[in-house]
């Protein structure tokens, strides 16, 4: 089951996604989270955030909807208090992190760089959830560029690219990014979505609109990762509403060399060990290889 | 260690209009379960799988009551939205799936006086903690507002544990007419002491008692609830603001850091 995207051997396929895992720590009270092919942190910003006021959740028919505001410890204190515990995992640690200009990116790439306990990075240029740093980078092709060269410039472990699905056609994002020397492409952040409290005749969430995921967006991510397929050569990491094997068997099979389990984690912490646990048997039931099931669909 | 355990349920009974109360038996019970049951304190809350009607994120619960020998905890809820109208349509023989035991836990003294402040449904919190305080020898003052008689359930069955009961509903069908926070201003009032306090219900009845708390010097420990989505700390949902020891006020995770906090730290309109 193992795989290697870029310079890196996974274990297995199955990573958890930003945002939905802590930073690990929290996890360890329900499994060793060494079974997972990579752990990936929430995003980490060059300065400490403490993320936007409640509400910062609203359930939607088969999703929800969030507002947290990239509330992080900050890079120093990422460095200082949280890598130490991850560098006792055994397992890839890809660093998730996000910046308010190309530089600040650079930046948390080079900062973090040096240190071998990491063993790439996830960038998140699509958060729609933060007004601070305007326009999301994610809807302009040049920024998607720039931001994605100037961390490969930094850094030569692993780069991957996390696409926003608010864009009209994430397929051409995700070829900029190969062009732009990333390792790989991770789809879909969440859906810009809201709600309206309709007693107060006012948006739910204090920055109006917050982010979908959920298995609400699934159809919406597997179309993605099955139309950037086709356009790029890179491996892409399939994200969005997975939350059963079959579910990720349809990733797999639209064409995901890896996964990531996201909102599910909050409803089963043990999701991602059951997939795991289920592809290896259905792969050596079926007689085929990870590769060999990758893209299947097409 | 927190589990994710399979539970049958055993009665789902209406106690009002609103509340009903779920017994769950642990699907295959063994005496290690005894033992990760008996972890299971004052203020420790569960997140239930609400699985039917496509329903996504678990529903938190306080545990209302643990049974360590028989493998059986209840919850006491309020219907009040998707989750809890489905949950009351469960019925004997369905299997519910639970995560616990979650959050922190109320700190216990012992002989000491203490005030313990249940506003509607916070009483599901502090069924266990009354008996509790009172095997340490505690005098408890049990104060408890609700909408209306109907809905104060336990009433009867807490008060032979508190030394005096004081009652509010806002309709004033029993007890005072109002807000709970005025006898107990009154009584604080009239017989000041150094009380240890502890709170449960709407959260601006808990920012109530902090400021009561505060003005009177009194330690407090307030039991918070908001919306979760995994109630175990990874997606910092469920936040309020709190300021400790002097630095400015930061959000903290009621599911990880509380759900119970001292009423000195809780701050109100951040």
């Amino acid at each position: 089951m193992d795989i290697r995207i870029g310079n890196v051997i996974f274990k297995n396929p199955v990573m958890v996604a930003s945002g939905t895992f802590g930073y690990g720590e929290e996890m360890t009270d329900f499994y060793d989270i060494s079974k997972l092919g990579a752990v990936i942190t929430k995003t980490i910003t060059v300065e400490p955030r403490q993320g936007n006021p409640p509400p910062r959740l609203f359930e939607t028919p088969s999703g929800m909807l969030n507002s947290i505001g990239l509330a992080n410890v900050g890079l120093e204190r990422f460095i200082n208090e949280k890598l130490p515990f991850l560098a006792m995992i055994n397992t890839r640690k890809i660093v998730n992190v996000a910046g308010f200009s190309p530089n600040e990116f650079a930046t948390l790439i080079k900062e973090l760089d040096v240190y071998n306990e990491i063993d790439g990075f996830e960038v998140n240029i699509s958060c729609p959830n933060v007004k601070k740093g305007g326009v999301s980078f994610a809807n302009d092709p040049d920024a998607v560029f720039e931001i994605t060269s100037m961390c490969r410039a930094k850094t030569k472990k692993l780069l991957i690219v996390k696409l926003s699905p608010n864009v009209g056609d994430i397929a051409s994002m995700a070829k900029i990014v190969e062009n732009a020397g990333g390792d790989a492409v991770s789809m879909i952040n969440t859906l810009v979505g809201m709600s309206i409290d309709t007693k107060k005749c006012k948006p739910v969430f204090y920055n109006e609109v917050a982010g979908l995921s959920g298995p609400a967006i699934r159809p919406v991510a597997l179309a993605s990762v099955y139309k950037s397929y086709k356009k790029v050569k890179i491996p892409i990491i399939g994200i969005g509403g997975i939350d059963s094997f079959n579910t990720a068997l349809e990733f797999f099979m639209a064409g995901a060399s890896m996964i990531q389990i996201g909102t599910q984690n909050f409803i089963d912490p043990y999701k991602p060990v059951e997939i795991i646990d289920n592809l290896d048997v259905y792969l050596q039931k079926q007689k085929i290889s990870l590769k060999e099931l990758i893209g299947k669909a097409h | 260690m927190k589990k994710k355990i399979d539970f049958t349920v055993i009665d789902n009974e209406q106690k009002c209009s609103s509340i009903y109360k779920m017994q769950l038996a642990m699907n295959n019970f063994s005496e290690d379960d005894k033992a990760f049951l008996m972890g299971i304190n004052p203020g420790h809350f569960c997140q239930v799988e609400v699985a039917r009607s496509g329903i996504l994120l678990r529903r938190p619960f306080t545990v209302f009551e643990c049974i360590p020998e028989e493998g059986v905890i209840d919850i006491l809820y309020k219907v009040s939205g998707k989750g809890t109208e489905a949950l009351k349509r469960y019925s004997k023989g369905d299997v519910v799936n639970v995560i616990l035991p979650l959050g922190n836990c109320f700190p216990i003294v012992s002989e000491k006086k203490v005030v313990i402040v249940a506003g509607g449904i916070g009483v599901a919190t502090m069924n266990r903690l009354v008996r509790t305080l009172k095997q340490l020898n505690n005098t408890i003052y049990f104060f408890y507002g609700a909408a209306n008689k109907e809905s104060l359930v336990y009433k009867d069955s807490l008060a032979p544990f508190c030394d005096e009961v004081f009652v509010s509903t806002d309709d004033g069908s029993e007890g005072y007419e109002g807000f709970i926070t005025d006898p107990l201003k009154t009584f604080l009032d009239e017989k000041p002491d150094s009380y240890v306090v502890y709170g449960c219900g709407p959260t601006p009845l808990l920012y109530m008692l902090s400021d009561i708390s505060k003005i009177r010097k009194l330690e407090s420990y307030l039991s918070f609830e908001t919306v979760m989505a995994c109630g175990f700390g990874i997606c910092a949902g469920c936040v309020i603001s709190v300021c400790d020891g002097g630095e400015a006020p930061k959000y903290v995770r009621v599911c990880k850091e509380g759900t119970i906090f001292k009423g000195a730290e809780v701050i109100h309109g951040h």
